[in-house]
């Protein structure tokens, strides 16, 4: 099937009167957007074709994020990065054809009338980089895209499941909100730093990644990080890391 | 991406004076043009200590690109002093900041030049790899978003069946340019053009007949001009900062039009096959 988005009018007036249309969005309404989008000119058909995943409805979202993002990504991996950057194209796709998954999502938010979560979960509403990584379904194909590693040919999705383990909604905000994290050996090198320390056995909470961020932060003010390889990058934050935390390190003999 | 203006060596950079009677300057233009960002820097470096490290390859010129918006952030390397860069507008979005350095390729220590300011004679310099060794010029442009990217461009090109023929041909007198192929050909199109060869299969069917068109325009351009397919052809051309009349010159071959205007349809038909390959294997 083709990948439905929405017209920039139309986008415009959901957000702008959302007040006056939040009454279906609570009473899970389909019957109100099936006819909202109706109307000419409202959903549009792009050229791209996709298939419909099957996405992974579990009670718990610590379960069926870390799946959605790996259907969902693969799903729609041919999306260039500039369209995946836009919110007509995927609130235009919570709107139309990832209708039920959104309000399985939202299911707590729409109860309670949780507007402001639900507005960040369906359009674009903290600024375009962030948003990315706020509204739930573009986060998801994000996280895909920034943690999908290639050169694992057996898994490529090895980081994903690490990344999405827990925490999800969090780390994708923190983590991907340092420009450092946009290049892929530099988000490669820091998750794989990460993934030895609990390999040896140390929960992983979010201040793991707030404290690889920071360093790479203040060392990328004196050379530029990007010229750096994975390894090299995963050595810098090995070495900072186990300072930081004061953990033993194996000296090489 | 932030520049600072004081680092813990000397930095050859226009707001300081680390350096006398040195220069590192970057000239950069951007153009944008059948999908494709392109940046071209020229280096003017005055100062014979870091022209060897140069020379030398312990230090290189370097073109940093960053998009915050599609996540874009990749670095660029020359030892000349001009550089070439194509992206892909697809990985391009709204504002790109584009940055021109020296870099230290490697450690480099007991590092000396001549022109230091004396603030820093007799202490010994050491540069870690990718420690800023001249900062130049910066410029942020804005690629404004293509309308027609999620949909496809007004069809001016319609492929259809032949019944009786054996080799496709291309009839281009009418509003609408037809692709007719035999039938087999038109079927496996048909039913194959989305698949995992799409680009392949769009480039054997497309490739030839835009240059079969393409090579008519020279002769024909004032039957053709009434055409819609014509003055379609026409404004993607201007849009890109070319002429669709030029095309058939020596310095603007058919054969490199048809490929403007397909994006590099071999590349994308070859890492295809190469991903279909690797899947196989």
């Amino acid at each position: 099937m083709k990948l439905k988005f929405i017209s920039d009018e139309t986008l415009m007036d959901l957000r702008t009167n959302y007040d006056a249309y939040k009454e279906n969005y609570y009473k899970k309404n389909h019957h109100w957007f099936d006819e909202y989008f109706k109307v000419e000119g409202r959903g549009i058909e792009s050229s791209i074709s996709f298939e419909m995943p099957i996405m992974n409805l579990d009670e718990d979202y610590s379960v069926s994020d870390k799946e959605n993002v790996k259907v969902v990504y693969e799903a729609l991996k041919h999306l260039t990065v500039s369209q995946a950057t836009q919110e007509r194209l995927w609130s235009g796709l919570a709107h139309l054809q990832f209708r039920d998954f959104a309000f399985y999502r939202l299911k707590n938010e729409l109860q309670s009338g949780n507007d402001i979560r639900i507005n960040t979960a369906m359009f674009f509403k903290n600024g375009n980089k962030r948003s990315l990584f706020v509204h739930i379904l573009a986060r998801l194909w994000w996280v895909g895209y920034m943690t999908y590693d290639e050169s694992n040919r057996e898994n490529p999705y090895w980081l994903t499941d690490f990344f999405c383990e827990k925490d999800f909604s969090a780390r994708s905000v923190v983590f991907f909100s340092s420009n450092f994290t946009s290049n892929p050996n530099i988000t490669k090198g820091i998750l794989k730093s990460i993934i030895k320390l609990q390999n040896k056995g140390i929960s992983i909470k979010r201040d793991h990644f707030v404290q690889a961020n920071k360093y790479l932060n203040v060392v990328g003010g004196a050379m530029i990080l990007d010229m750096l390889t994975t390894d090299e990058v995963e050595n810098m934050i090995d070495k900072y890391l186990a300072k930081y935390y004061g953990i033993e390190v194996e000296q090489p003999v | 991406m932030k520049i600072s203006s004081a680092y813990p060596y000397p930095v050859l950079y226009m707001n300081n004076d680390d350096y006398i009677d040195s220069i590192f300057s970057t000239g950069i233009e951007v153009a944008e043009s059948f999908g494709e960002v392109k940046i071209n820097a020229h280096f003017q470096l005055d100062n014979n200590g870091v022209k060897e490290l140069i020379q030398q390859q312990k230090a290189v010129f370097l073109i940093h690109v960053e998009c915050g918006q599609t996540s874009f952030r990749q670095v660029y390397e020359s030892f000349h002093d001009s550089l070439e860069i194509s992206i892909p507008s697809s990985n391009l979005r709204g504002k790109i900041q584009i940055h021109s350095f020296i870099i230290a390729k490697d450690r480099i220590t007991d590092y000396t030049n001549n022109s230091l300011s004396d603030w820093y004679k007799g202490f010994p310099i050491t540069f870690e790899k990718g420690n800023f060794i001249g900062i130049g010029e910066a410029i942020e442009t804005t690629l404004f978003e293509d309308n027609a990217e999620l949909l496809n461009l007004p069809s001016i090109i319609t492929v259809s069946k032949s019944q009786k023929k054996e080799f496709m041909e291309v009839d281009l007198n009418s509003n609408n340019i037809t692709i007719a192929l035999p039938e087999y050909e038109y079927n496996q199109y048909a039913g194959n053009a989305n698949s995992r060869l799409k680009n392949t299969i769009l480039s054997a069917v497309f490739m030839p007949a835009l240059v079969y068109i393409f090579s008519k325009i020279k002769d024909s351009q004032g039957d053709f001009e009434e055409y819609t397919w014509y003055q379609v052809l026409d404004k993607i051309f201007d849009e890109n900062n070319h002429k669709l009349e030029d095309v058939g010159s020596d310095t603007f071959s058919a054969l490199k039009a048809a490929q403007m205007v397909l994006r590099k349809p071999l590349k994308t038909s070859f890492e295809e096959i190469e991903k279909l390959n690797h899947a196989e294997e």
